[in-house]
């Protein structure tokens, strides 16, 4: 085991592991070596630096662990898949390092370990390294394909390499969606070794081919020798999603988090899960996990800031609670760190600041909710060429902060410019929405100028106005009420108009019941009962 | 936390204290003057066996809680050399003498199967024996891993089945602790097996482990 002019990289948040590592590399000839105390330092040099073997231990202290850093190597194809990736975990802690959602490293090493087993450990991996180069090479080149048809004349000539040539070939074959073949290499492992990993790789092929009852049971038996095996559950998720047991799959990935919480991708899909589910507790906690974990990583994206922010709000309510006024104030502060992170991005600033408007509507805080809305309002005319859908969001959040006027005079623009026809939809429902606001505008002014006439005595008049504002489906039971009022009195002073008696009935039915709790009750009641009287002396 | 998992806990604790420990005594040898070491390497030598014993215990918890021990492709001339590393810590008079060829490849958890090797060698030197012999060979698609050793033999209460181990400074788990581990590796139609003999005239111990 020649380590010279190779450049190795060791990731270890403790100075003597670092140290003790480092002796123990120089002693197998490494001469290029590089060392990061954290896992952020560790991705920045992976960013710079084109490592051949990378030794990570797992637990890196706060911050980034070692499966994260491998995920992003691997993920920003900044580490080659001919590198060489080595995990260290602590004693017998293999079980809980486990749980990559695609990422696996070459090799566990576990701790304690000695020069003697470190050296042999490179030495094994390194052989099975060089038989697999064409095929990493391959992988390198973004020749997937051919990295398989590499992978059957490795595994031709080193049939002792069944295992990880086949779990190569597995991954590489689903990658492809040459679901047969890869069924094919897991099955010639389980023929004679009875690897997990295999049995889970049947059964997603078992999925994908369609049948999922069988992927289902082969899961669950895994899961039955394995519990701990979080990618089972990953898996599982997935196919109940497929099958429209949501509440299930949730539970299966909620499983998983327990297990291994410090995937990001992984509490990304139960936050979302958990959102489609309106399990918003489960999703806001979700969220802010995957928003933690990705603050210093490739994953980090305004989306989940956004989707934090949207659980959180089915969480909130007007109340004056300690719990409601942190989870506010936590909701706002994601807001403001979105806007912070991403400041170059004038879009996801407006979805920031409509998030914080919707925010302040779900506390009730109107003043504070119209403050943002014209923050929004701001950020959107700064948007060179506004999206049609950042035009429409503006147009609801004119709406809900009652704008309407502005919403109106949004619609009407965008109208004039033409809209996608993916977005019509949306439009149709705000401009129904703007339509039921002005009806019910015109309800009240018509109903106004029916009060003011009815007080004047003009009966007839004032009729009229009540008879055009119940027209409007949107007229509420106290216009219906004021109707009712002027036809009573004016058959009551004038003359017994049997059509306007007619009238008072039809009215009377769309008012409904009136509860006996409503202020509005007593009114009702004596509307009705004079109805009944003139109906009696009308002889009807 | 019910009263198992807290137990489990404590345990693991207790084996990462005596790990702090061993590293500070192991430190605190190099710094010494040479003619004080031989002072505490009795005393270091103990805590390595209390160590071991720590990692047992988590590794008998975790096996009985259906912890996840992954096989995988192992060499069982690795996986003895560093086995005898730990063994040659309490026991550097002993003699052992490996048969194994270099690729010859076995399918079990590295870890767990090193710490069973480790064990049947402590149990050699205990009983008495000065000079063991370890052979393996690929039996198929299984492996047939054999320790033999020059000391008294198994006594028959042992031969027939009984691991309960009463010898002085043994922790009483050495044989029944390597046949779980063992079994850990059988397969559903393919056993795994530790088998117990002795040698030629009734002398020496003689273990054959059968991995799938």
């Amino acid at each position: 085991m020649n380590l010279q002019g190779q450049k190795v990289l060791i990731v270890d948040d403790l100075v003597e592991a670092r140290s003790a590592l480092k002796s123990m590399l120089t002693v197998l000839g490494a001469d290029r070596v590089y060392s990061a105390t954290n896992g952020r330092e560790a991705v920045d040099l992976i960013m710079e630096h084109d490592f051949d073997l990378v030794l990570s231990d797992y637990n890196l202290g706060k911050g980034k662990d070692g499966q994260q850093v491998l995920e992003e190597a691997r993920y920003t194809n900044r580490l080659r898949a001919t590198a060489t990736f080595v995990m260290i975990t602590g004693e017998n802690a293999v079980d809980r390092v486990m749980g990559a959602l695609e990422y696996d490293p070459d090799a566990y090493i576990t701790k304690p370990f000695t020069l003697s087993i470190l050296r042999e450990r490179l030495y094994r991996l390194s052989l099975v390294k060089h038989i697999l180069k064409p095929v990493n090479q391959a992988i390198d080149d973004g020749d997937i394909d051919g990295a398989i048809s590499q992978c059957d004349a490795v595994m031709v000539e080193h049939p002792r390499l069944l295992l990880p040539v086949s779990r190569l070939l597995g991954k590489l074959c689903l990658r492809q969606e040459r679901y047969e073949d890869a069924l094919e290499a897991y099955t010639r492992v389980l023929e004679s070794r009875p690897a997990s990993w295999a049995r889970l790789g049947q059964a997603v092929c078992f999925h994908f081919l369609g049948d999922t009852e069988q992927a289902i049971s082969l899961i669950r038996g895994t899961l039955m020798d394995h519990p701990l095996y979080v990618q089972c559950h990953d898996w599982l998720a997935q196919i109940l999603v497929g099958q429209g047991k949501s509440e299930e799959a949730q539970q299966e990935l909620e499983a998983a988090v327990r297990i291994s919480p410090r995937a990001v991708l992984r509490q990304l899909e139960l936050g979302q899960l958990a959102l489609a589910n309106e399990s918003y507790e489960v999703a806001q906690d979700a969220f802010e996990q995957a928003m933690r974990l990705a603050r210093y990583s490739c994953y980090k994206n305004s989306t989940t800031y956004q989707q934090f922010v949207e659980a959180a709000q089915h969480n909130l309510d007007e109340e004056q609670t300690k719990e409601n006024r942190l989870l506010c104030n936590k909701a706002l502060r994601a807001l403001d760190e979105m806007k912070q992170e991403f400041s170059g991005n004038m879009g996801v600033v407006f979805d920031a600041t409509v998030a914080e408007t919707r925010t302040y509507q779900a506390v009730k805080d109107d003043e504070k909710a119209r403050s943002s809305a014209e923050k929004a309002e701001g950020v959107l005319a700064r948007i060179k060429e506004p999206t049609g859908e950042q035009q429409l969001t503006m147009t609801e959040v004119y709406i809900d902060t009652g704008q309407s006027e502005k919403a109106q005079n949004m619609v009407e623009t965008m109208k004039n410019r033409g809209v996608a026809n993916d977005l019509l939809k949306r439009l149709s429902a705000i401009e129904n929405r703007l339509s039921n606001i002005n009806a019910r505008e015109i309800a009240a002014e018509l109903n106004e100028k029916g009060v003011e006439l009815y007080e004047k005595g003009k009966l007839r008049e004032s009729i009229e106005a009540f008879d055009q504002a119940t027209r409007y489906e949107e007229a509420g039971i106290s216009v219906l009420l004021n109707a009712i009022q002027a036809k009573v009195s004016y058959i009551e002073k004038e003359e017994l108009d049997v059509p306007q008696l007619k009238d008072c009935y039809r009215l009377l039915r769309r008012v409904g019941n009136v509860g006996r709790l409503d202020e509005r009750f007593d009114r009702y009641q004596r509307l009705k009962e004079n109805c009944e009287r003139l109906r009696r002396s009308a002889g009807l | 936390m019910n009263s198992k998992d807290l137990a489990g806990a404590i345990i693991h604790d207790l084996k990462n204290q005596l790990h702090s420990v061993l590293m500070e005594g192991e430190k605190a040898y190099e710094d010494i003057p040479a003619e004080y070491q031989a002072v505490l390497t009795p005393l270091l030598a103990r805590t390595r066996r209390v160590h071991q014993d720590a990692m047992q215990l988590v590794t008998l918890y975790r096996l009985q809680e259906r912890g996840n021990f992954p096989a995988d492709d192992a060499w069982p001339a690795d996986t003895i050399h560093h086995a005898i590393e730990c063994f040659r810590a309490h026991f550097p008079d002993v003699v052992v003498s490996v048969d194994v060829a270099a690729d010859c490849q076995g399918y079990y958890n590295d870890s767990l199967m090193q710490m069973a090797f480790a064990n049947l060698m402590n149990n050699s030197a205990q009983a008495g024996a000065t000079d063991i012999r370890i052979h393996a060979e690929e039996e198929g698609s299984g492996l047939m891993i054999r320790f033999e050793d020059n000391g008294p033999g198994f006594q028959e209460d042992v031969l027939n089945g009984d691991r309960d181990s009463d010898k002085e400074g043994g922790s009483g788990m050495g044989l029944f602790f390597t046949e779980l581990i063992v079994h850990h590796h059988s397969q559903p139609s393919k056993p795994a097996e530790m088998r117990l003999s002795n040698g030629d005239d009734d002398q020496g111990a003689v273990v054959t482990l059968h991995l799938p």
